[in-house]
């Protein structure tokens, strides 16, 4: 499978009041065409800001210090362009073109003085060259794709007007108005409602499969994932902790933090009562551990795990882990 | 919309009928008739003759309803000190010079202060932002009166370079509009780029940006807007604080205008001049207000007017 | 250095569990402080404030000993050390009437300050109180009490102060009066949309359950949990008032005593400025200096209570 889009070694940094956050350390994936990736991990486990440094749309006060990013064949990394305005107008090109983004919170994401309609063809004016008409009927057709009631009535309406699954549903339409090759969705669903989570996720599942897009689906929900990923990464503390195919994922994990969320739903096959928390919090990221992020909270930590970052494990062609565990078991093999 | 104009309209009749009615009767229970002070020397069978002339001898019930009548019907009466000079004539020779000069001021204002809010937002040069932040922060805190005389005593009398007296030519307006809009420069400055700065950090302006769309259109098409809101609502204080700054501007540069006719009216305690001109400005914030109310309903979206 | 051990010569004692006291379970949290332990470390690294503070303090001091230090009184004059440049005996110079400008400006600063304090306090309880009210009770009450405000505050400050002047005479009170028919309004503005907001909260309900009486529940709860706003705005109230009063000096219908406020001295100078220009600046660094220390106050106070407002 060719890959759409390659990230090598990624780190992020955050320049804050209290000093420098690290948000991303050493992240490296790839995804390929039509294929589907799951990112799952907690708040602050960084997975948002390595796709934001993906789209080129970091805050202000964080940068993409190491690492660099391949899209179909486009060199996406700022710091390989001298001059900052080719970087920007190759961005201009691909964003909402070919890499788009789903957003989290439907309420804040929308601009509240324009109408819907304005902000749904905008993508459209950037990249291709239609008319007025063109773009309004493209709109009406994309609000109506996407489950929109009465949309030519509703496309001068603004965003307050709207429920928050309807704007999710705009916010999706954005997305896919030129039908792109890669579509990032950050958390699509977590600020719904729960019974409009299935629909808004269905939503984007047969719309991206319509288009053929690859997808990286950002979550904490494992159960989102395994019903719709065909890959998924596991992120810890900034780091990405272990990737798999969802059934290497979900029957054969490794890591113990994997095996830790796991434990974490409520499997109604095995019937089991009680749920396992992981006890602890993340690391703090202004100083991360020198060994491995989730050395404090792991049940099988080793003296190892504190001094040094553990390298990365294959148990299989897409399987990977990073935990010293790994090589334990290589040694006690050796033996 | 229709039935929200109407009340506010209502409502800021009534706020005027109130504030004439409190005038009348605050100018009457002032001691003394305006023609016994002590700086006239009028004979009693005058002051006599004078009072009933102006109705001064009448019952202050009837003085009042006579009074509110005539305001009705758009006549103030005539100025006690002026002797016989009509005060509607008074106020239609010195509402041009006033308006002009608020119009000149209020725009200077607005343009000058959206400018600088905005580069001060977006500047790369720090010196430039702390020196935008200076320059509004020098607006709120020097009384404009103050910088007049200041502005008067170095480009008028120092440097000789701009004219101060009155309002002829395009350059006598350089120097009164700019202490009369200085503190609204300074404010709209501030509101700006603090709108600006509130602004770039927005999800939608993030949302924006990932359709594909240059950063500067993003700022205009998106940003602006957003962050010069909070200038329409300023819009009505504003126009009030230039009222007020007109008195004392419009005296030190000797302009025509209703500000130096009611400072004159004032210090000569020329009643009927007060009452009209206190009738007239509470009648022009008030009318500010509403029209405030309406265009921010209109640009906007999400308040609805009619509640 | 660990790192520096290539792989295979880490030795398999390094695979054992990790001991439990190498482990730091808990959240190393912050060095915590109190709430108001923070706001003022905030606001004692900001130089600005410290600064006014600072002057505002040594002229509240001088105006207070002027009486006792200054060897000349408010009202001496001396026809023969008429509109002097300053000097040794003269620091700031003399007016017209030879009087000394320094001492007049110290017992001027008696008069401002004491308006501004005085309107920052009457404000401070008219806009609290009102403003607790109308939030608190709510209802028609609150639309009333709005309804009145509004009112009110269509009619520009200035309005009044003049209107009130006119018929009560040039005095401290009576520009005091005027200052306050309107200016609590922004104050009770901001009081009612907060003791609003504090209302729907958790804490208000778990009061009223526990039985806390109406009374306590608005000045204790609510009150203590607005401070930071009223604060503020309280001090931002200060030289509004300063400004009003010299406003008022400056067009000839201020305060009226024999010691002259800053806007009588602007007055007095203005008068003179084709002789001794300079006479008029003394009043105006004055005016501006105390009323820049004020909004850096209040600035500081502002983004010392809430530290996003940054």
């Amino acid at each position: 499978m060719r890959s759409l889009l390659d990230v090598r070694h990624m780190s992020v940094d955050f320049t804050t009041d209290q000093g420098i956050v690290h948000a991303v350390r050493d992240v490296s994936f790839q995804v390929g065409e039509h294929e589907v990736l799951g990112i799952v991990g907690e708040s602050g486990s960084g997975k948002s800001q390595t796709m934001y440094s993906v789209m080129g749309l970091l805050a202000r006060n964080g940068h993409m210090c190491e690492g660099e990013i391949t899209f179909n064949g486009h060199d996406l990394t700022r710091s390989h362009y001298a001059n900052r305005q080719d970087y920007r107008k190759m961005m201009w090109d691909l964003r909402g073109n070919e890499i788009s983004m789903i957003f989290q919170d439907p309420m804040t994401f929308l601009n509240p003085v324009l109408p819907v309609g304005k902000q749904l063809m905008e993508p459209l004016f950037n990249h291709m060259k239609i008319s007025r008409a063109e773009a309004r009927a493209k709109a009406i057709e994309l609000m109506a794709q996407v489950g929109i009631p009465s949309p030519e009535k509703r496309l001068r309406q603004y965003p307050h007007e709207f429920s928050g699954g309807m704007r999710q549903r705009i916010i999706i339409a954005i997305a896919l108005a030129c039908s792109p090759k890669l579509i990032i969705a950050d958390e699509p669903t977590t600020a719904l409602d729960v019974t409009i989570q299935a629909q808004v996720l269905e939503l984007i599942q047969e719309m991206t499969q319509k288009a053929g897009s690859s997808v990286i689906m950002i979550t904490h929900d494992l159960g989102m994932v395994a019903r719709i990923c065909d890959r998924i990464a596991i992120m810890y503390g900034g780091k990405i902790v272990e990737t798999g195919s969802d059934e290497e994922i979900f029957y054969e994990p490794k890591h113990p933090y994997t095996k830790g969320l796991l434990s974490c739903v409520h499997n109604p096959e095995k019937d089991e009562e009680e749920l396992h928390p992981i006890p602890g919090s993340p690391p703090d990221l202004l100083k991360p551990p020198a060994g491995c992020p989730f050395v404090d909270r792991c049940e099988q930590a080793m003296r190892i795990c504190k001094v040094r970052m553990p390298g990365e494990t294959e148990y299989s062609k897409t399987h990977r882990c990073a935990c010293w565990l790994g090589e334990r078991l290589r040694r006690e093999a050796v033996k | 919309m229709v039935r929200y104009v109407v009340k506010r309209i209502a409502v800021g009749i009534l706020t005027l009928f109130v504030l004439a009615t409190v005038t009348f009767f605050l100018m009457h229970i002032i001691p003394g008739s305006p023609f016994s002070g002590e700086s006239s020397n009028l004979p009693p069978s005058v002051v006599q003759k004078l009072n009933e002339k102006y109705g001064l001898d009448k019952t202050i019930w009837e003085q009042y309803l006579a009074y509110m009548g005539n305001v009705v019907r758009g006549d103030f009466g005539v100025s006690i000190y002026r002797k016989g000079k009509s005060i509607s004539k008074i106020i239609a020779s010195g509402l041009p010079y006033t308006a002009k000069l608020g119009l000149v001021a209020s725009v200077y204002g607005i343009v000058a202060g959206i400018l600088l809010g905005t580069i001060a937002a977006f500047t790369k040069r720090k010196w430039l932002t702390s020196f935008i932040i200076f320059i509004s922060t020098l607006g709120v805190s020097v009384p404009s009166f103050l910088l007049g005389v200041l502005l008067m005593l170095l480009f008028g009398v120092q440097l000789r370079i701009l004219p101060f007296v009155g309002l002829s030519t395009p350059f006598h307006y350089v120097l009164p509009t700019l202490c009369l809009s200085f503190s609204a420069v300074a404010t709209i400055t501030r509101l700006v780029k603090s709108g600006m700065q509130e602004v770039m950090k927005q999800d939608y302006m993030i949302l924006a940006k990932s359709k594909g769309t240059p950063d500067k259109k993003v700022i205009f098409r998106h940003g602006l807007k957003n962050a010069i809101l909070p200038v329409i609502t300023y819009a009505g204080p504003m126009f009030a604080t230039l009222l007020t700054g007109s008195f004392v501007i419009e005296s030190l540069f000797s302009i025509p205008g209703i500000g130096a006719e009611y400072v004159n009216s004032v210090t000569n305690r020329d009643y009927t001049m007060i009452m009209a001109l206190t009738i007239l400005y509470g009648a022009m914030i008030i009318a500010a207000n509403i029209l405030t109310d309406i265009v921010n309903a209109m640009a906007d979206p999400r308040i609805k007017l009619g509640k | 250095m660990e790192k520096k051990i290539p792989m295979e010569e880490l030795d398999n004692s390094w695979f054992e569990p990790l001991p439990d006291e190498e482990r730091n379970l808990e959240f190393v949290a912050m060095e915590s402080k109190t709430y108001l332990q923070d706001a003022c470390s905030r606001f004692r690294k900001n130089r600005l404030a410290l600064i006014s503070l600072v002057f505002l303090a040594c002229m509240i001091f001088l105006a207070i000993v002027v009486p006792i230090v200054s060897p000349y009184s408010y009202d001496e004059q001396n026809l023969n050390a008429v509109n002097l440049l300053p000097c040794a005996s003269h620091l700031l110079g003399t007016d017209k009437f030879g009087r000394d400008i320094l001492t007049r400006l110290m017992y001027g600063a008696r008069i401002s300050l004491s308006v501004g304090f005085m309107a920052a306090v009457m404000n401070l309880i008219i806009g609290v109180v009102y403003g607790g009210i109308s939030g608190y009770v709510g209802g028609k009450t609150d639309m009333i009490m709005m309804r009145i405000i509004d009112c009110i505050y269509s009619i520009p400050s200035m309005l009044y102060v003049i209107l009130i002047m006119l018929v009560l005479g040039s005095n401290m009170y009576s520009v005091l009066l005027g200052i306050c028919v309107s200016s609590w309004i922004g104050m009770a503005r901001q009081v009612r949309t907060q003791i609003q907001t504090l209302k729907q909260q958790e804490f208000a309900l778990a009061a009223y359950v526990i039985g806390a009486g109406n009374a306590r529940i608005l000045f204790q709860h609510l009150i203590v949990n607005s401070m930071g706003p009223i604060i503020v705005d309280a001090t931002m109230m200060v030289p509004e008032a300063i400004f009003t009063e010299a406003f008022l000096a400056f067009i000839g219908i201020g305060i009226s005593l024999p010691q002259a406020s800053w806007g009588t001295l602007c007055n007095e100078a203005r008068q003179m400025l084709q002789i001794a220009p300079i006479q008029i600046a003394w009043p105006t660094a004055a005016i501006c200096l105390t009323v820049l220390a004020f909004n850096f106050i209040g600035d500081g106070i502002g983004e010392a209570l809430d530290p996003r407002k940054k």
